[in-house]
């Protein structure tokens, strides 16, 4: 026998769940992008020669990721991939949109010799 | 591909309801006009400064903040503006960046500028989505 709790848990997570599906939800995206990251850099040297390639598998891979979500939103998804040689790099962002459904996620990775900025801006239609 | 719209009369004025899914050409986001303005902005900015990492947060923040005011100026009606600034010093070191985007390309555009000097180089993209 259910008894009226267990049956408003269900329901309390899966409103829950159905909710989350709909709105931007930083913490899938970053694991997204952690996730993309680490296999397309991993633990590599920096060079020059495959960084365009480095990037168009990120900033690709990212947003098919996104759109597999299947949420209704647009995408930008902008990397910056820049070898670790003692220079200092700032990157900020400026938006005029609805604060309520839209967002955005910057995500940052390093390794021995390259720093990766991942930015992902996420716009409700 | 046929667009059909309703022509409504724009009157910033008061609020109503358009029905308007697509801008008209005069209306659309035009790249090469932001272009110049962010090309002005980064030269009035930072035109002659070397790079100091106590000053660069602040110049980045108001470079951003300035150019999406500035865009705001011009009058794109219902889009939605992002505003991205790297700025990064010179020390001979490689670095990339790029974007890619999901939408619709017939409403949508972006505009990017580069400028470098000596000591630091930065770079602003603008994005200019359509809401509906």
């Amino acid at each position: 026998m259910i008894s009226a709790e267990e049956v408003t848990d269900e329901e309390k997570q899966a409103k829950e769940a159905e909710r989350l599906a709909r709105i931007f939800h930083p913490p899938e995206i970053n694991d997204i992008i952690s996730e993309v990251i680490t296999e397309v850099v991993g633990q590599q040297t920096y060079h020059y020669s495959k960084v365009g390639e480095w990037h168009g598998n990120i900033t690709e891979q990212v947003l098919q990721r996104l759109v597999g979500l299947g949420k209704g939103f647009k995408w930008i998804v902008t990397c910056v991939i820049m070898q670790k040689a003692g220079a200092g790099l700032h990157a900020s962002h400026s938006c005029y949109w609805d604060a309520k459904t839209d967002g955005s996620v910057t995500y940052t990775y390093d390794n021995r010799t390259t720093n990766v900025v991942v930015q992902v801006h996420g716009v409700s239609i | 591909l046929i667009h059909f719209y309703k022509r409504t009369s724009v009157d910033y004025g008061t609020e109503e309801c358009s029905f308007t899914i697509r801008p008209d050409f005069a209306g659309k986001f035009k790249p090469m006009q932001v272009k110049e303005l962010i090309a002005t902005t980064l030269n009035d900015t930072l035109g002659g400064r070397l790079y100091d990492p106590n000053k660069v947060s602040n110049w980045s923040k108001s470079i951003a903040d300035s150019v999406k005011s500035q865009v705001k100026t011009l009058g794109y009606d219902r889009y939605k503006i992002v505003v991205e600034v790297v700025i990064g010093e010179q020390r001979g070191e490689g670095v990339r960046m790029g974007s890619r985007c999901l939408w619709d390309s017939d409403t949508d555009n972006y505009a990017s500028e580069v400028y470098m000097n000596d000591s630091l180089f930065c770079c602003t993209a603008v994005f200019g989505l359509y809401y509906y």
